[in-house]
C-alpha cells in the first residue's frame, strides 16, 4: 500500500500530469468564483480533452479542477451572498454578515484554510480506510441511509437558534417543498401537474440563490457601500481567519470528518455536508446567538465539510462505480475513457491510480490556497465598492447562476419567488438555513424511504442497525434540551 | 459639373456591375452551405453526467465534421420535466435542421399508454439514427440458489428486483418478465443506476436489469467475482427467422426469444415482452423535430451514418465501451410505429404496469 501511495504521488508530480493539474486548478478557480458556470457542467465539457491522456494525468486535470471549485465557491458566498456552487450556500449564513461587518478578509482566510484542512483530512481518511472501504460502504443499506437522513433532519431544530418553533416551521416548509414533483415509485404528480418545470422537483440552485442573494441585494441597494469600514489590515484580516482555523482546530477536524462520512453515502454528501456541519457548529457552541450574525465557526464548519466530502465521495465512485454526487458521475465517464473499471480493482490492482487521485485533491488545494492568499486582500476590498455599482453586477450574477440550473425561464421565475420569500423571512426573522436543510434532505430521505419500504415494508425499523441509529437520533434531539436545562439549573 | 458627376456615377455603377458579374458564377456554382457559421444543438434529457450526456457529447464532436458547412455543435441539457419534457421541447422546436434531440427509448411505451404531459407523437419525429442497438441483461444474485431462469420461474418465489422510477426501461423490462413468464416481482425503486447496482452487491435485492454496454463497462466485476449471474439477455437483433443472436460476451446466456419459446408463458404477456424488446433495440436514438425539410434531414442522416464510420469516432467509442451497431432512421421509424400500433390487449397490459 505504501508503494502505491508513493507511486501515486510520483504520477501526479510527473510531467505532464502536474502541468495539467495546474490548468485544471486555474479553470476550477474561475468556475468556482463565477456563479453562472457550474463546476459539473464544466467538468463534462472538459471530458473530451482526456481522451488522449494517461489515467493519472486525466484525473489530475479533472480532479484538480473539481477540488478547487468548492473552495473558491466559498469566496463568492462570503463576498456577495451568492452561492458560487450549490454546495457552498451554508457559508453565506455567517460569511456574508462578516463581510457586512467589515471582516471579509478574516472570513475569506478562514474559508480558505478550513477548506484546505478539510480536503487534507478527507483524503487522509480515504487513504487510511482503503483496506476496509468496501465492507464499510456495504454495511449500510437503504434503511440505515434513511435513518441517517432523519438524523440530518433533526438538525433543523438545532439550527433554529432562539426560536425553535419558527425553525421547525421553516424546516417543515423545506421538507414540503421537497415533495413537489413526480413521485418516484408511483409516478403521481404532486403539486406540480400543469407545470412541467416542476416535474423533477423544485430545483435547488435557483431556490437557494433566491432565498439568500435577493434579500441581501435589496438590502445592499439601499446602502452606500456594502461595508463601511472594510478590515484591510496587514493582509486584509486574512491572517486572522487562518489563525481562527487553528484556534478552532477541533471543530474543523470534526466537521471534516462529518463531510467525509456524508460523502461516503451516494447522493447525500453534495448538498448536505456543509449544512449538517454548520448545524453541528451551532449545536456545540456555548453561545448560539452569534450564529447568523457573523460567527467565525459558521464559516469554518461548512468550509471544512464542503471540501472533505469530495474525498468521501470518491469512495463509492472508485470502489463501486456508484457516483457519490453529480460531479462524481461525470468523473465516472472519465474512468471509462481512461480504460479503468471502478470496483475492487481500484483498491488493489490500480491502487496507485486511486492514490494519485488522493494526492491530486491535496496538492491542488494547497496550490489554490497559496495562489488565492495574495489575492484575498484585494477581494476583501470589493466590500468597499459603491453599492450602486456592485448591486447590478451581483444581481446579474445571481440571475446567471439561477439560469444555469436547467437553462429555462422557470429558473428565473423561481429565483424571484424564493427571493420574495427570503426577503419576508429576513424581515420577520424566520431562519432560512432550516428551510434549505429540509429541501436538501427531503428528497434524499424520501428516496431511501421508498427503497426501504419497497424492500422490507415496515419491518426495516426492527433491523438492529436501524434501532441503533434511532437511539442516536433520540440522543441528538434530546441532548441539547437536557444540556440547556442543566445549564439553566446551574445558573439558577 | 452636373454632367461630370453623372458620368462618374455611371462609371462607378458600371464597375460595381462588372465586379458583381465577375463574382456571380462562383457564387452561383458554390452557394454557402446551410450549416456554415451556424450552431447545431443537441438536446439531452439529463444533467451533464451519466451515459446519455456522455454519448451525446461524443456524437456532437464528430457529426458536424460530416455536415456541409461544418457547424459548431453544442449540447443543451434540458432537464425540465425529464425525458418527456425534453422531447416536448424538441417536438415543438422550429424544424430547421439545427436541433437534434436524444430520445429516451422508454418513452415509446410512455406514449403508448398515454402518460400525462406528452405533447408529441413519436411516429411523426424526423429520425436521424441510433449509434448502437440496445441490449439488456437480466442479472441475479448468485447466492440465491437458482442456476437458471427456468429454476427461478419454477421456484414461485417473490423476486425482489431493483429498478429506477416507474415507467423507466428497467421497470418495463421487469414487469414484462413478470407478465410473460407468470412470475411475481417486488420491484424496489432506487434513484440511479449506481444505487441499483450497489443494492445488488450488498444483497438488498435478488435481481435487476441493465443495458449490456454499461454492464460490461462498469459492473463486469460483479460477474467476474461471482456476485451475480446473468440469466437472460435481449440479444442482438439480426432480422433472421432464428431470432436474436446471443451477445458474444454472454454466449451461454439464453435470449428472451429463446426463453419465450422454451418455457411456459402467458401468450399476451409474451406479446408485451416482444414489444418491450423492440423498444430496447432502438438503443439511443436521435431525431429532429417533425416536418424537418428533406434538404436538411437527408444531409443530417448522411452525416450521422458517416459519423458512425469515422475512425476517430470509433476509436473514442471503443474507449467509451459503446458497441457500434448503428440503426438506420428508417428502421427506427418502422420499429416505433410497430410498438405504437400494438394490439389493444398489449396496450392494456402496458397501461396496467403504470397503474400499479
Amino acid at each position: 500500500m505504501f508503494d502505491a501511495c508513493i507511486s501515486g504521488l510520483i504520477a501526479v508530480l510527473s510531467w505532464p500530469a502536474f502541468g495539467l493539474m495546474l490548468i485544471g486548478v486555474a479553470a476550477g478557480f474561475v468556475v468556482g468564483i463565477l456563479p453562472g458556470i457550474g463546476g459539473i457542467a464544466t467538468l463534462a465539457i472538459m471530458i473530451p480533452f482526456t481522451f488522449s491522456m494517461k489515467p493519472a494525468a486525466a484525473f489530475a486535470f479533472l480532479l484538480g479542477m473539481l477540488s478547487v471549485v468548492t473552495t473558491t465557491g466559498d469566496l463568492t458566498s462570503i463576498l456577495f451572498g451568492i452561492p458560487g456552487e450549490g454546495s457552498t450556500a451554508a457559508t453565506i449564513v455567517d460569511g456574508y454578515p462578516m463581510t457586512r461587518k467589515g471582516e471579509a478578509g478574516r472570513a475569506l482566510g478562514a474559508a480558505l484554510m478550513s477548506s484546505l484542512v478539510g480536503a487534507i483530512i478527507g483524503v487522509a481518511v480515504l487513504a487510511m480506510l482503503v483496506p476496509v472501504l468496501r465492507p464499510l460502504v456495504l454495511a449500510f443499506g437503504s434503511p440505515e441511509f434513511f435513518m441517517l437522513t432523519i438524523i440530518g433532519i433533526s438538525f433543523i431544530g438545532i439550527m433554529s437558534g432562539q426560536s425553535p418553533l419558527k425553525g421547525l416551521l421553516c424546516g417543515g416548509l423545506g421538507l414540503l417543498s421537497a415533495t413537489v414533483g413526480m413521485h418516484g415509485s408511483t409516478g403521481i404528480f404532486r403539486y406540480c401537474a400543469p407545470i412541467m418545470f416542476l416535474w423533477d422537483g423544485i430545483p435547488l440552485i435557483p431556490s437557494i440563490i433566491g432565498l439568500f442573494a435577493i434579500p441581501e441585494l435589496i438590502d445592499l441597494a439601499r446602502m452606500e457601500v456594502m461595508s463601511k469600514k472594510p478590515d484591510v489590515g496587514e493582509i486584509g484580516g486574512v491572517m486572522q481567519g487562518i489563525k481562527d482555523t487553528f484556534r478552532h482546530w477541533w471543530l474543523v477536524v470534526r466537521c471534516s470528518l462529518i463531510g467525509t462520512f456524508l460523502g461516503l453515502i451516494p447522493g447525500m454528501g453534495t448538498g448536505t455536508a456543509a449544512w449538517i456541519a454548520y448545524a453541528h457548529a451551532v449545536q456545540t457552541s456555548p453561545d448560539k446567538s452569534r450564529f447568523g450574525k457573523g460567527a467565525i465557526e459558521g464559516v469554518l464548519a461548512p468550509g471544512a465539510a464542503n471540501n472533505s466530502k469530495e474525498g468521501g465521495a470518491l469512495v463509492p465512485t472508485v470502489a463501486f462505480g456508484v457516483p457519490g454526487g453529480p460531479a462524481m458521475a461525470v468523473l465516472l465517464g472519465a474512468f471509462l475513457i481512461a480504460g479503468l473499471h471502478p470496483g475492487p480493482d481500484m483498491l488493489t490492482k490500480h491502487l496507485d491510480i486511486t492514490f494519485s487521485m488522493v494526492w491530486t485533491v491535496v496538492i491542488s488545494n494547497i496550490i489554490t490556497v497559496l495562489a488565492a492568499l495574495p489575492l484575498l486582500k484585494y477581494l476583501a476590498k470589493i466590500a468597499s465598492i459603491k453599492a450602486a455599482l456592485l448591486t447590478p453586477i451581483i444581481l446579474y450574477l445571481a440571475f446567471l447562476g439561477a439560469y444555469s440550473s436547467s437553462n429555462t425561464i422557470g429558473d428565473l421565475v423561481l429565483l424571484v419567488i424564493f427571493g420574495a420569500l427570503g426577503y419576508v423571512m429576513v424581515a420577520y426573522e424566520w431562519p432560512r438555513g432550516p428551510m434549505v436543510l429540509g429541501m436538501v434532505l427531503g428528497e434524499i430521505s424520501e428516496d431511501f424511504f421508498i427503497s426501504s419500504v419497497g424492500r422490507y415494508k415496515a419491518a426495516f425499523f426492527l433491523k438492529p442497525s436501524v434501532l441503533i441509529l434511532i437511539c442516536i437520533f433520540i440522543f441528538n434531539v434530546l441532548f441539547p434540551v437536557i444540556r440547556e436545562r442543566r445549564r439553566k439549573r446551574k445558573a439558577a | 459639373m452636373k454632367n461630370m458627376i453623372l458620368t462618374r456615377s455611371f462609371i462607378g455603377f458600371g464597375v460595381v456591375i462588372l465586379v458583381l458579374i465577375s463574382f456571380a458564377p462562383a457564387a452561383i456554382s458554390a452557394p454557402k452551405p446551410f450549416w456554415e457559421g451556424k450552431t447545431l444543438t443537441f438536446i439531452v434529457d439529463t444533467p451533464p453526467s451519466g451515459g446519455a450526456d456522455l454519448y451525446a457529447r461524443h456524437i456532437a464532436r464528430y457529426l458536424p465534421k460530416h455536415l456541409p458547412g461544418k457547424p459548431i455543435a453544442i449540447v443543451s441539457n434540458i432537464t425540465e420535466g425529464g425525458s418527456i419534457g425534453a422531447l416536448n421541447r424538441l417536438y415543438h422546436t422550429k424544424p430547421d435542421g439545427l436541433t437534434i434531440g436524444y430520445v429516451n427509448r422508454a418513452i415509446v411505451v410512455n406514449q403508448l399508454v398515454g402518460q400525462p404531459g406528452i405533447r408529441f407523437d413519436l411516429s411523426k419525429l424526423s429520425w436521424i439514427g441510433s449509434p448502437t442497438q440496445g441490449e439488456t441483461v437480466f442479472y441475479v444474485r448468485a447466492d440465491r440458489g437458482w442456476n437458471s431462469f427456468a429454476d427461478m420461474q419454477k421456484s414461485n418465489k417473490v423476486i425482489n428486483s431493483a429498478a429506477s422510477r416507474m415507467g423507466t426501461a428497467p421497470y418495463q423490462f421487469q414487469r414484462s418478465i413478470e407478465l410473460a413468464f407468470k412470475m411475481k416481482f417486488n420491484i424496489v425503486f432506487y434513484p440511479g443506476t449506481g444505487d441499483r447496482m450497489l443494492a445488488i452487491e450488498r444483497g438488498e435485492v435478488d435481481a435487476g436489469t441493465l443495458d449490456t454496454d454499461p454492464f460490461l463497462a462498469e459492473y463486469k466485476h460483479l460477474l467476474d467475482r461471482g456476485v451475480v449471474k446473468i440469466f437472460m439477455q435481449t440479444g442482438l437483433q439480426t432480422g433472421l427467422p432464428t431470432g436474436p443472436e446471443r451477445n458474444k460476451d454472454f454466449p451461454n446466456v439464453p435470449t428472451v426469444d429463446e426463453l419465450l419459446r422454451q418455457l411456459p408463458t402467458d401468450p399476451t404477456g409474451a406479446l408485451v415482452m416482444r414489444a418491450f424488446v423492440d423498444t430496447t433495440v432502438l438503443g439511443r436514438p436521435y431525431a429532429c423535430p417533425p416536418g424537418t425539410p428533406k434538404d436538411r434531414l437527408d444531409p443530417l442522416i448522411r452525416a450521422f451514418e458517416e459519423t458512425m464510420k469515422d475512425p476517430g469516432y470509433l476509436a473514442e467509442a471503443e474507449k467509451l465501451r459503446v458497441t457500434p451497431k448503428p440503426i438506420s432512421a428508417e428502421k427506427i421509424a418502422q420499429m416505433v410505429r410497430g410498438v405504437l400500433n400494438s394490439p389493444p390487449e398489449v396496450t392494456k397490459l402496458f397501461s396496467q404496469m403504470f397503474k400499479e
